[in-house]
């Protein structure tokens, strides 16, 4: 079944062509909103919203786009919407903000006396990425996760994210830098 | 060189954008700095493992999720939004217009109503007026009036 075709019968209201759609992508759509959002909770509520609008609007889709472009693109909206709104919150429910840095080193503030290896335990290692990754600017952390949460390549960004290659290239350049700068602060922090 | 000059020069190392001078005195510091080794790894290992990151994946009954959710948003449809659903639209339409139609007939009728009941009205108390003036010799015909009587007499 072609891309086209799938979404005439989604249109009819085919629901075995609209669960293909849904097994086909939930997984790329999942990563992404979980790279953006660090929740998997979030992450699920996301990808669940992306496939409800699909499902709402096939008819305003532009059949000369690729349904995955479409995808990622609702995905990435929602998710950043989401990841503002919940930074909001946090800092309107929290005085003192336990989040980000402050939470991550008040996890490690005993970890120096310990072998370093507990550092990089799964869950603290999750964390500190994801402090890292909420340092980047918003498209460069769009790129970045795409590439490395999705395997997208440089092509396939640039057309999610509607710009051409090179700069998609200089997004990632961007991205790794910074990153490499705030691990290197954070892993100072509890070394240091 | 001092660690904090080794940080500061510790990403640039990573990408292995120094010059040879500055390149190989990281490596001699890295190689006598035990603290600044372990921080070097560190950074690079949590670079790495983004070219590692395990696939996550959704359970198996997301679709059912996703299918309660959809029928539940469906029948949670607002009345608003089902009067401009498609299939509903042109019945909804016709409805108005018969209502709208009736209504007018209704009004005209009853409008009607009121214009003739306002006539015999006007009609009744022009009758009764006349019949007054008749009574009080103030008919305003030239063969009754004031004058032909005086002049009669």
């Amino acid at each position: 079944m072609t891309e086209k075709q799938l979404i005439e019968s989604i249109y009819k209201g085919d629901s075995e062509a609209f669960k293909y759609l849904v097994e086909k992508y939930k997984d790329f759509i999942y990563r992404v909103a979980l790279g953006i959002l660090h929740h998997k909770e979030d992450a699920e509520d996301i990808t669940q919203d992306v496939f409800l609008e699909v499902y709402k609007s096939i008819a305003d889709f532009r059949k000369e786009a690729q349904i995955s472009t479409w995808l990622y693109r609702i995905a990435i909206n929602k998710s950043i919407n989401l990841a503002k709104k919940n930074k909001r919150k946090v800092i309107l429910t929290s005085a003192e903000s336990n989040t980000g840095m402050q939470h991550i080193m008040a996890n490690l503030s005993d970890t120096k006396s310990k072998n370093i290896e507990m550092i990089m335990e799964e869950e603290e290692r999750k964390k500190i990425v994801a402090h890292c990754l909420d340092k980047l600017p918003k498209n460069q952390k769009i790129a970045f996760v795409l590439h490395k949460f999705d395997q997208l390549t440089y092509i396939e960004i640039s057309t999610i994210m509607d710009m051409s290659v090179s700069a998609v290239e200089s997004l990632m350049h961007r991205a790794k830098k910074n990153l490499t700068k705030t691990l290197t602060e954070v892993y100072k922090k509890i070394l240091f | 060189m001092k660690c904090r000059k080794i940080h500061k020069k510790l990403h640039l190392y990573l990408e292995k954008s120094l010059n040879a001078k500055d390149y190989q005195e990281v490596q001699e510091h890295l190689d006598s700095c035990h603290t600044c080794t372990q921080l070097y790894h560190l950074v690079e290992n949590t670079l790495n493992s983004f070219d590692n990151l395990p696939r996550e994946e959704l359970d198996a009954f997301f679709y059912t999720r996703l299918e309660q959710k959809l029928n539940i948003s469906d029948s949670k449809t607002p009345f608003i939004e089902l009067i401009y659903q498609p299939l509903l639209k042109p019945a909804m339409v016709i409805a108005l217009s018969i209502t709208l139609t009736g209504f007018g007939i209704f009004a005209g009728n009853w409008m009607g109503k009121i214009l003739v009941q306002d006539e015999a009205i006007v009609d009744k108390t022009e009758t009764n007026i006349e019949l007054l003036a008749e009574d009080l010799f103030v008919v305003d015909e030239p063969e009754n009036s004031l004058e032909s009587f005086f002049i009669n007499e």
